[in-house]
């Protein structure tokens, strides 16, 4: 946990497209068939390794540890 | 007055440099009530550090006077020893940050810290002060005439330490208002016009709209603006308002965690801060926010920004206040 803002690199990509078009690098990848799949492995990452979620709003979720 | 041990012991000065010193100590301990310490076992510490100081500093030139030159430079001693409380401070308060869910940052802990070990060397100052005018009136006039002196010299050096230690909170340069908190493109958080950050939960936007407080900070001195350019006093006001009214979050609900945050891309120079409080009191958020240390590192940035040009406008103030 840190309060100061920094560029932790990405943790985990939850994503609603397909291997074609999101590949991971170093973070794992989830492909997701819906949103509510996605919001449930999302919050579950994020409660349990404290990232934080955010919506790249192409149906490519990132987490991110603050 | 020959050198040894057989030179006379002037207790009077001595005794009125410590009872200052002491003194001293004790009414700048009044003020630290808010950030630390918090316990009595801190106060004793430091208490007892004030004492040790004052008697350092009221033996000082009553040894010089009697030509006990090793005496004196216990005063170095003394130095090396406030340096480490200070090291001693930083490391005791960031090893407790590093387990704070809205962290003071190293901005107020060097405050902090730097201030533990000025009110050291004030207390020593006041106690020198005090036995050197004391024991000058005493070797000229009366015990009483130097008790008199002492007594005067000690009320002065206390008001001038008390006013040296400043202290300044946000409240003499910053004004705030409540804001609107609404997300834009989606899930961008901002509270009026400032953005804040990027909340991807659908669950969590609902939160903060219906449990945030959002409070948009304008400067209305050059100080102010230059302080709130500064990283480390915001963090600091984060910490602080977080602390006062407390923060609905907690280790794994990182998008909870207050920010303060500047207007950008355009900065113009006004701060926002939103957080999800647990007493969702606006009032008591904006004193908390207002009764911030004006942190030593962001204090001698004083600029003038397009938001600070606007507050003087609106309230008819002289530039360059």
């Amino acid at each position: 946990m840190s309060g100061m803002p920094s560029s932790n690199p990405i943790y985990a990509i939850v994503t609603l497209k397909g291997p074609d078009e999101v590949q991971g690098g170093f973070a794992p990848v989830f492909y997701v068939k819906s949103q509510e799949e996605q919001e449930r492995i999302s919050v579950w990452i994020s409660r349990i390794s404290s990232v934080a979620v955010h919506d790249m709003q192409d149906g490519t979720w990132l987490l991110i540890p603050i | 007055m020959s050198s040894g041990g057989s030179a006379p012991i002037h207790w009077i000065p001595i005794g009125l440099g410590i009872v200052a010193g002491v003194i001293a100590r004790l009414l700048a301990l009044r003020s630290d009530y808010r950030h630390y310490p918090g316990y009595p076992a801190g106060y004793v510490s430091h208490i007892t550090l004030g004492f040790l100081s004052a008697v350092i500093g009221a033996v000082f030139f009553p040894a010089l006077a009697a030509k006990e030159y090793t005496a004196a430079t216990f005063l170095v001693l003394a130095a090396t020893n406030f340096t480490s409380v200070r090291k001693l401070e930083t490391a005791k308060l960031e090893s407790l940050d590093s387990y704070t869910l809205v962290q003071r940052g190293p901005g107020y802990i060097q405050g902090i810290a730097q201030t533990f070990e000025e009110r050291n060397y004030l207390a020593m100052g006041v106690a020198v002060l005090t036995s050197i005018v004391s024991q000058l009136v005493d070797m000229h006039f009366s015990h009483v005439w130097a008790i008199g002196a002492g007594v005067l010299a000690a009320i002065l050096s206390i008001w001038a330490a008390l006013s040296l230690k400043s202290g300044k909170t946000l409240r003499e340069s910053v004004s705030v208002k409540v804001g609107k908190l609404h997300f834009e493109k989606g899930s961008l958080l901002y509270v009026d016009q400032v953005m804040l950050m990027e909340v991807g939960l659908p669950r969590a936007r609902d939160r903060w709209l219906k449990e945030g407080v959002g409070v948009v900070i304008t400067p209305k001195t050059r100080r102010g603006a230059g302080a709130l350019w500064s990283l480390s006093q915001r963090q600091a006001i984060a910490h602080s308002v977080a602390a006062l009214v407390g923060t609905r979050s907690d280790f794994g609900y990182p998008e909870r965690t207050p920010l303060c945050r500047m207007e950008l891309p355009q900065g113009h120079g006004q701060a926002g801060l939103a957080l999800i409080p647990v007493a969702n009191d606006p009032q008591r958020i904006l004193n908390a926010l207002l009764a911030t240390p004006l942190l030593e590192s962001a204090k001698y940035a004083a600029l003038h920004d397009p938001a600070l040009e606007q507050w003087e406008q609106e309230h008819h103030v002289e530039e360059g206040g």
